[in-house]
């Protein structure tokens, strides 16, 4: 067997076996095998508390959670609507479920019996059965037994034996039986489905508090930090600024508790920071979500409000690192924060990254067919432009933060580098998404991206890439009043051809890449065990997801549709033909390049997110075989690729 | 044994005179061949496991290896919980207080913490590896003994010796018919099993030595803390030091915390639903709705047996860590060894549950870990 053989010791009791409560636990190496003898006490055990905690574990823990068989209070709702809906189909799905979740052995015992009573309702026939057909094979001969009148009718033994039982010799009729289980249920209904009901924490309630103590608890945060670094030259209508939108969102408390932290000498703001840090991080645990969005809500009014359109965006544009000096303020914040959570700039990135490709997206879509209104192209622009700064920004933090780490983990055991440092396929999966946006910027992101990724080739091919972006969007910026179809235009075939050298680097990528997974495939073919490739951190019964160790929840669902996921990976090359851009395609040879399949590439990249083994591969297949031609990826053939290719030479 | 470890004040294990003597007298007065085969049985709290483990140990002076059966389903010795195992120890145990992880020779996973729900599947798995010791061990009734060691065995059984508990026990013991049986007897009297050889007829005394011994512990009151949750809580430890062998020993994994952590970070295996059969030891699971049935639950990794008159070998225990349905694969964090793992083709799933201190890693929310709950179990 082989398996166990590294003796691990569990020492936990002093005394004769199981007559004391344990008083340490050690894990004890002793097997050669393992090469030296250590001791390892568990310390969350030697506390009482810990110890008191885990004896009611089945009860509740210390944090006041449960061990259920449901994933959370949606799933548990959603079990309820259907075990109680007046549809036998979602009847018996429910009751599926219920015994799903009794196999997972923590199921609650008022869910057991109201499955049951709703089963026996489901099998009402069966009652009617014995009670209607039994009697009257009973009345033709009142000597049989209803055991005998049953078997003389061949009515299975158990089915009468159980109602026998449950009736108490006296025979109930149908109606005494039928309302007692509805009694019995009401009976449950109204002591366990409806008061648990309304004590799930329902989020849309609360939102706006919530809300409201991330964004005051954040800008503590900064103005502590602030106080801190700049005590004396720091702007004062900034401060009084948010001073103001605290007072407004705590009350008076927080306000004079600000202002006396302010007024502290920078030393002593140590613990009510800690404080503040310590609560941001569990709202961050508990609403991640929500804590995102506001961050990222924030950043982004400071980035704009920092930078009015017309003096930045040319400035910026040159140097990536003349970022709004508004978002300076909250470096230290984020690096903070992203100490105690490390997937936070992360989840923001992609926030960020949602955010702006939604933009695009309701730029292509709103418009339809018609020219958008100059001043709406540019607002959005604007957006999509604070929001690539910003993207760059954190992309800075993260790459900072991880060069800070690697210098101090000489010491530190793997657990925490493995935190800090993004994996790679996180990165390539984020410089994926990014390569999809007309993004300003693009380039410096697509470029730091890909040397955090340390993938020197990559860097190599984006640095020769002339991707689009910057420039062209400057232009639209710069005289955003006299935007017109012709600006459009020459943005078209400039786009055209440097989409023209992306596809070369996409083929070349792909070459590289082809060799090694037909390699990893075979291997894979050959053993039913492998170790996953790539692993984020996740809970226990979620699955990873592509960026970040929140996980995502599984959909446990489907099972015997093999059909339909072939359908979805296949979807992954079905092209559609997409009518709502028809704004951005304005460029005769895009028209002809055009050909039936046209999808934008959002669509794809959701579904091929979670089938694609390789991520590296998936960056490319993305864009495979399509040309990025004003924001929207089209399929083009080779010849339609070279005909471009000798017509843009001219403008190079 | 770390330094650290003499320090502490010694177990403090007093083995009674009367205990002494009959483990020596089983070790020395017995002869080799065939070698003794010692069952052990007593109610709840007698200390049979505290007797076994120093029988081990003076068995092993003599023999240099003995056999071990664990029919515990609850207090397993040498395995997680839930198992039902064969092992051969031949290291001294240095300290009785200290229960250990072993790998067993043969291991069935009953799924289950007492044999109570299913009595057939229990005993089958007993005597399945009964006869494996026979076969194995135990040579001289066959021809072809030469050269083959012979052990002897000692087989620990649970402390239900009450209503199915004791048919159980009967049953047990009329299979095996052991050369030594040792009763542990406590001062509740109506607790403990009926005095004499109570699964035999009168005459049938011949080959048996039947040891009667009192409990170590005569006084009730040093029970702190009940029976039951104690028991939960050594389940739950012996849980985590069992996938503490995920990771390499001299990795800085101390607390729960740390492991619970270490564990979600935790590359799994990977394998594709299709090239495993999932079995429910105590229940059934509709198909439909199979996946909400394991996801984030303990399954026995077992070998699917060619010939179905044998049951499952168990290699070791896997938690199923996440499941993806699209690409019909399933994430198993397991300590067993990938070499080992190609053989498992069978998944059994039982009651055996996850300690919830593993699946709350701070920072996410945990799927499963519910607030608000009202009291109803």
């Amino acid at each position: 067997m082989g398996l166990l053989n590294n003796g691990i010791e569990l020492k936990h009791w002093v005394g004769a076996a199981r007559t004391q409560a344990p008083t340490a636990t050690n894990y004890d190496v002793h097997s050669p095998a393992w090469g030296d003898v250590r001791l390892v006490p568990i310390r969350g055990f030697d506390e009482k508390t810990t110890m008191t905690d885990y004896f009611h574990g089945r009860r509740k823990t210390p944090s006041g959670y449960k061990l259920v068989p449901w994933m959370n209070w949606d799933e548990w709702d959603s079990l309820r609507l259907s075990l109680f809906s007046s549809s036998p189909d979602s009847v018996a799905s429910a009751l599926d479920k219920v015994s799903a979740w009794r196999a997972k052995g923590c199921l609650p015992v008022v869910i057991e019996i109201t499955a049951a009573f709703v089963e026996i309702q489901q099998k009402d026939p069966f009652f009617r059965l014995v009670n209607g057909v039994v009697e009257r094979a009973r009345q033709k001969n009142t000597n049989l037994s209803l055991d005998e009148a049953g078997g003389a009718i061949q009515l299975p033994r158990m089915l009468i034996d159980v109602r026998h039982e449950g009736s108490h010799r006296d025979l109930p009729s149908l109606q005494l039986v039928r309302l007692a289980s509805i009694k019995a249920l009401d009976w449950l209904k109204s002591h366990y489905w409806e008061p648990q009901k309304n004590a799930i924490p329902i989020n849309s309630d609360r939102t706006p508090d919530i809300r409201n103590e991330i964004k005051c608890r954040l800008h503590e945060l900064a103005l502590c930090f602030k106080t801190k670094h700049r005590p004396i030259t720091s702007t004062p209508d900034i401060k009084s600024k948010r001073i103001k939108h605290c007072e407004r969102l705590c009350g008076r408390n927080k306000l004079f508790s600000l202002v006396a932290r302010k007024l502290q000498p920078p030393k002593s703001i140590g613990k009510p920071v800690l404080r503040t840090l310590k609560r941001l991080v569990q709202m961050y645990s508990s609403f991640p979500l929500e804590v995102l969005s506001v961050l990222v809500e924030l950043l982004l009014n400071l980035s704009y409000s920092s930078s009015s359109p017309a003096c930045t965006s040319s400035k910026a544009s040159q140097n990536v690192d003349n970022l709004p000096s508004a978002l300076d303020d909250w470096k230290l914040v984020m690096v903070k924060l992203s100490k105690k959570e490390p997937d936070l700039l992360v989840n923001l990135l992609k926030a960020v990254l949602k955010m702006a490709t939604q933009t695009q997206e309701s730029m292509v879509s709103e418009t339809g067919g018609e020219l958008p209104s100059p001043s709406k192209v540019a607002v959005q622009i604007h957006r999509i432009e604070q929001l690539s700064i910003l993207f760059v920004w954190l992309l800075q933090l993260v790459k900072g933060l991880k060069r800070v780490r690697r210098k101090s983990s000489a010491d530190e055991t793997e657990s925490s580098s493995e935190k800090i440092q993004l994996p790679k396929q996180t990165l390539l999966e984020l410089l994926r998404e990014w390569l999809l946006l007309t993004a300003p910027r693009l380039k410096d992101s697509a470029l730091l991206l890909a040397q955090m990724a340390e993938n020197v080739s990559l860097v190599e091919k984006l640095k020769k890439l002339p991707l689009q972006g910057l420039s062209n969007m400057d232009d639209i910026e710069d005289d955003s009043t006299l935007i017109s179809y012709d600006i459009f235009l020459d943005q078209q075939e400039e786009s055209i051809h440097k989409a023209t050298q992306q596809v070369e680097f996409v083929k070349q990528c792909v070459m590289k890449t082809k060799g090694k997974t037909t390699r990893a495939s075979d291997g894979e073919r050959k053993s039913r065990w492998v170790v996953a490739k790539s692993w984020n951190r996740c809970p226990i019964g979620m699955l990873p997801s592509d960026i970040g160790s929140g996980g995502r929840l599984p959909n446990l669902d489907c099972i015997n549709n093999q059909v339909e996921i072939k359908e979805l990976i296949s979807s992954k090359d079905h092209c559609q033909v997409n009518a709502s851009d028809g704004k951005r395609k304005a460029s005769p040879e895009v028209e002809q390049l055009e050909g039936s399949c046209v999808k934008r590439m959002r669509g794809t990249a959701e579904n091929s997110k979670h089938i694609e083994e390789d991520i590296e591969v998936d960056v490319i297949s993305g864009i495979k075989d399509r040309l990025l031609i004003g924001g929207v990826w089209k399929k083009v053939g080779k010849d339609e690729l070279l005909s471009i290719l000798s017509t843009v030479r001219i403008l190079v | 044994m770390a330094s650290s470890e003499e320090e502490e004040p010694q177990s403090q294990i007093i083995i009674p005179e009367p205990w002494v003597l009959a483990a020596d007298a089983i070790a020395y007065d017995s002869i080799t061949s065939p070698p003794p085969v010692i069952l052990i049985c007593g109610a709840k709290n007698s200390g049979k496991t505290t007797f076994s483990r120093y029988l081990v140990n003076v068995l092993i002076q003599r023999y240099k290896k003995v056999a071990y059966l664990d029919t515990d389903v609850g207090q397993s010795e040498f395995t997680p919980p839930g198992c039902l195992s064969l092992t051969v120890i031949d290291k001294l145990t240095p300290d009785l207080a200290i229960p250990c992880l072993k790998s067993p020779l043969r291991c069935y996973y009953f799924g289950d913490t007492s044999s109570k729900r299913d009595p057939k599947a229990y005993l089958d798995s007993v005597y399945a590896l009964y006869d494996y010791y026979r076969q194995e061990y135990c040579t001289s009734s066959t021809s072809n003994s030469v050269g083959k060691l012979e052990l002897p065995l000692v087989i620990n059984t649970p402390g239900w010796v009450k209503g199915i508990g004791y048919e159980m026990l009967v049953e047990m013991l009329k299979y095996i018919s052991p050369s030594h049986v040792v009763k542990i007897n406590i001062s509740t009297e109506r607790k403990n099993l009926p005095a004499g050889a109570f699964w035999l007829n009168e005459d049938d005394l011949e080959n048996l030595i039947l040891i009667e011994l009192n409990s170590a512990l005569q006084d009730s009151s040093i029970k702190l803390i009940p029976v039951q949750k104690n028991s939960k809580l050594l389940r739950d430890l012996k849980l985590m030091a069992y996938f503490r062998q995920c990771f390499q020993s001299d990795r800085n994994i101390t607390t729960i915390k740390e492991l619970a952590h270490a564990l979600a970070a935790h590359p799994p295996f990977e394998v594709p639903i299709s090239r495993v059969k999932i079995r429910h030891l105590h229940c059934e699971v509709p198909t439909t709705v199979l996946y909400h049935s394991l996801n984030a639950s303990i399954v026995g990794l077992a070998v699917d047996s060619k010939d179905s008159g044998n049951l499952p070998c168990t290699v070791g225990l896997g938690i199923i860590r996440g499941i993806d349905t699209l690409r019909q694969v399933l994430y198993i964090i397991t300590p067993v060894p990938q070499s080992t793992l190609e053989d498992v083709d069978l998944l059994l799933q039982g009651f055996i549950q996850i300690p919830t201190c593993l699946l709350q890693i701070g920072g996410c929310m945990a799927p499963y870990m519910i607030a608000n709950a009202l009291p109803f179990n």
